[in-house]
């Protein structure tokens, strides 16, 4: 099995070595400016492009949009209908079969290195998307100047991550707990944090009588180690190192602190348990059904109201909302939204993603294309117009055509004439969702003006976030980092329910640097210097 | 019937009904479970543990059937399902029939190449291309002939047919028959259990691969009711989130009940099938147990 994909892969890289050493040498800057007068697209030409994206549903043969996009840009589309679920088994497949396509999409930057490093992408350049890809360009630029460099593989570029909108982890409170137990000013610092949970957990707080509350459970620890100005499994950078968060002498205090929380009876007994449970679920189950009055699961939007005068058609309420309404309409109208709370050394923040970091998804480009630079500038082309041109592009590859499939309403809201393409899944029947989308400026996200003003006011999940400072995956991650994840989360809890003392975490941290944490280290600055 | 039985028979049967009672309900509970949720209305909450649903609605149900995916699955997953338990079938018998005569030429080393194939195979990049060399892919042939021979189903029904008696052929043969009219008229009659429990096995297993299907048939008109409910069922799961919306665009538009419904839907005929060939089934697999 290994071999054939070794012989495919290697006669794949040899057909495409030859272009590729050409490329680089002495005269660098010369060469540059000749090759990329090659990156122009012949107008008269209708290029064959096979296209992989994430589905919601397999596009229908002859599919409505994918004719439009076809006429309207000088295209032949052909869209591969590959599953999102195994995603990279199943296009890893279609390539060990010798088939690589033109436009590739990959889930992660995992693939996308992987791909890179086995030679079936086509080399592109900074210069070449500002020449084919202008307004893409302007907007990365704008957004994440440094993206490309994330992304570049042994000093080459091969792909054009994703760019994701970020949220900070919601803190989120019971107002009517809240209420219950005479507070009414939701928790500015770890104290007064650390006050309202003793009082949810020992002042019965929905007053049936029975000591049956908790003040927090398994995402409640994210929260009191924010209060520290740390995200366990994440990279800070101190004075311009980056440093490991679950090693940092902080974190003891945090677990110390968690350790005498879960003894008084305030940390939920079962806190080693993801709150979100049952398959597809966001919600938490012990805050929705009342075992705990404080919750960090899940994002901002799963704790969303019916909001008032929407921006969008059919307003929807969050999952945690929705379920907690069937159980506690009182308790669901009273979800208050707080800051990340301000610790002992004055630093406050929680988890929050990277616009362009080690989960990004990533468009590149069959190798095939070395060989035809004139193919690829087009489908930078098609890129660049459907997601980043105009508006009125981008809402067509997301919904239909205007007056077709949806029109405006009078409130401008997008309103679908058939009611069966409010299904995400039936628009990407007809090649619309996010078939041609697999890049995209969230500028263009339209309807969402009272969603962005209730996260502005209401959980305020822009503000005070901590992101990931490594955006790439290190050379020796996969060999480490489970074992030194499963070593953490194993330390932490022993700490936390007083199976093993304190002063375990400073066997710990020497554990954990000699476990290969320490490699880690090195190459995590390694890289960091490399993009500084 | 009135043997005295001593403390020991009664202590083992008690607990053996006991562990048999938790056993059961063990393996009933989550299908009650999800028969409870599919028939619950949309309003229900889906966080209690109760199998009986809350306020009773067919109206997920509805809704699942109205999915026209779900109608073109159902199709595909029944035809290629009766056809390829056919393949199954006919052919481990006309294997296995040779198989099982001491007079077969080079027998033990034919069924050892057979064996073989039950611990190493080629994997599945391989698997792969030769289906696409073949010209198979898109087609419900590639779903059927790979697996076309289950070795394990033919063992069992070689070991069968070793077991009955060498006489019963004889006899068919200076009756003036040859050797097809002995497997038909003969032994295929007599070894219906063993054909019915076979039979069984390659229908639940059609009926529950997915991902043959999954890597080799990419048109939506041609996909199988177990890739449409595994994207039902899978929706808004980690594994299927949609990362080109990484915020609320792409929600889930089908609710667990309704992702209960769907599963009933996928299991219900297979399911039906058992009580009819449920009375061979113990029998065929005794009887098929290894012998030497």
């Amino acid at each position: 099995m290994k071999k054939t994909k070794q012989l495919i892969m290697g006669l794949l890289l040899a057909s495409i070595a030859a272009p590729l050493v050409s490329g680089c040498g002495s005269q660098q800057t010369q060469t540059k400016m000749q090759s990329l007068d090659k990156y122009v697209y012949d107008s008269s030409k209708v290029y064959d492009i096979t296209w992989t994206s994430w589905l919601g549903s397999p596009v229908d043969e002859d599919a409505e949009m994918i004719k439009y996009w076809n006429e309207k840009l000088g295209v032949n589309i052909e869209i591969w209908n590959i599953d999102p679920g195994n995603y990279t088994e199943a296009l890893g497949l279609k390539i060990a079969g010798g088939n690589v396509p033109d436009e590739l999409w990959t889930p992660d930057v995992t693939t996308y290195y992987k791909y890179a490093k086995d030679g079936i992408l086509a080399e592109i350049s900074e210069d070449i998307l500002k020449q084919c890809a202008p307004n893409l360009y302007e907007y990365y630029m704008s957004e994440e100047p440094m993206a490309f460099k994330y992304w570049s593989v042994n000093g080459k570029q091969y792909g054009i991550p994703a760019i994701s909108s970020v949220g900070r982890t919601p803190m989120v409170y019971r107002g009517d707990w809240m209420k219950n137990v005479g507070v009414d000013k939701v928790p500015e610092t770890l104290e007064e944090f650390e006050d309202l949970m003793y009082k949810f957990a020992k002042e019965d707080p929905d007053g049936n009588g029975v000591d049956d509350t908790y003040g927090l459970s398994n995402s409640g620890l994210d929260a009191v180690y924010g209060a520290y100005g740390l995200v366990k499994g994440y990279w800070l950078d101190r004075d311009g190192t980056l440093v490991y968060a679950d090693i940092q002498p902080e974190m003891k205090e945090a677990l110390a602190l968690l350790n005498k929380w879960y003894q008084d009876g305030v940390l939920d007994v079962e806190f080693v348990m993801d709150e979100k449970q049952g398959s597809g679920s966001n919600m938490s189950k012990p805050f929705v059904t009342g075992r705990i009055g404080f919750t960090a699961s899940g994002e901002d939007w799963h704790y969303k109201p019916i909001l008032e005068n929407s921006t969008e058609a059919n307003d929807w309420e969050g999952d945690n909302v929705k379920e907690m309404r069937k159980l506690d309409p009182e308790g669901a109208d009273s979800i208050t939204f707080g800051l990340p709370v301000i610790g002992p050394y004055g630093k406050r923040g929680m988890k929050t993603g990277n616009k362009v970091g080690t989960e990004s998804n990533t468009v590149a480009f069959g190798a095939q294309l070395n060989n035809e630079p004139d193919k690829l500038a087009k489908i930078l082309n098609v890129i660049d117009t459907i997601g980043f041109s105009s508006l009125e592009n981008y809402l067509t590859a997301e919904n239909g055509i205007e007056g077709k499939h949806w029109e405006f309403n009078d409130k401008n809201q997008i309103v679908y004439l058939d009611s069966k393409y409010e299904q995400y899944t039936e628009r990407a029947k007809i090649g619309a969702h996010t078939v041609m989308t697999p890049l995209k400026s969230l500028a263009w996200n339209t309807g969402t003006e009272s969603y962005d003003n209730w996260i502005a006011n209401g959980p305020r999940s822009k503000e005070y976030g901590i992101a990931n400072a490594l955006k790439t995956v290190l050379p020796s991650e996969t060999r480490y980092r489970t074992e030194l994840d499963k070593l953490a989360s194993e330390t932490f809890i022993a700490i936390i329910t007083g199976d093993k003392p304190i002063d375990e975490f400073d066997k710990f941290v020497e554990d954990w640097k000699k476990m290969g944490g320490e490699t880690l280290e090195k190459e995590a600055n390694e890289w960091y210097a490399s993009v500084k | 019937m009135f043997k005295r039985r001593t403390v020991g028979d009664v202590t083992f049967e008690t607990v053996s009904v006991i562990f048999m009672i938790f056993f059961c309900i063990t393996t009933l509970y989550p299908f009650l479970y999800l028969v409870g949720l599919s028939l619950s209305s949309a309003d229900a909450s889906t966080i209690g543990y109760s199998i009986l649903p809350q306020g009773f609605s067919l109206e997920n149900y509805a809704k699942v059937l109205e999915n026209s995916d779900i109608g073109v699955g159902f199709k595909n997953a029944i035809i290629k399902t009766i056809i390829g338990s056919a393949v199954n079938v006919v052919g481990a018998i006309i294997a296995a029939y040779p198989l099982s005569k001491k007079y077969f030429p080079h027998r033990s080393m034919w069924t050892g190449l057979i064996v073989f194939t039950m611990f190493f195979s080629g994997g599945l990049v391989p698997s792969y291309l030769l289906v696409k060399r073949l010209g198979l892919l898109e087609s419900m042939w590639a779903l059927i002939l790979p697996g076309a021979i289950s070795t394990y189903n033919m063992i069992i029904m070689r070991n069968f047919f070793m077991s009955l008696p060498e006489s019963l052929e004889e006899a068919a043969k200076i009756d003036g028959a040859n050797d097809f009219v002995v497997l038909i008229k003969v032994v295929i009659p007599t070894s219906m259990a063993i054909i019915a429990t076979i039979t069984l096995w390659s229908l639940v297993g059609h009926w529950n691969s997915w991902f043959d299907a999954l890597i080799y048939i990419t048109n939506p008109d041609k996909q199988l009711l177990q890739i449409v409910m595994r994207r039902i069922v899978l929706e808004g799961t980690v594994q299927m989130l949609n990362p080109n919306a990484a915020d609320y665009t792409s929600k889930p538009v089908n609710s667990e009940n309704i992702k209960a419904a769907t599963i009933m839907i996928t299991t219900l005929p297979i399911i039906a099938v058992y009580p009819f060939l449920q009375k061979y089934f113990v029998k065929g697999v005794m009887i098929g147990s290894l012998k030497g």
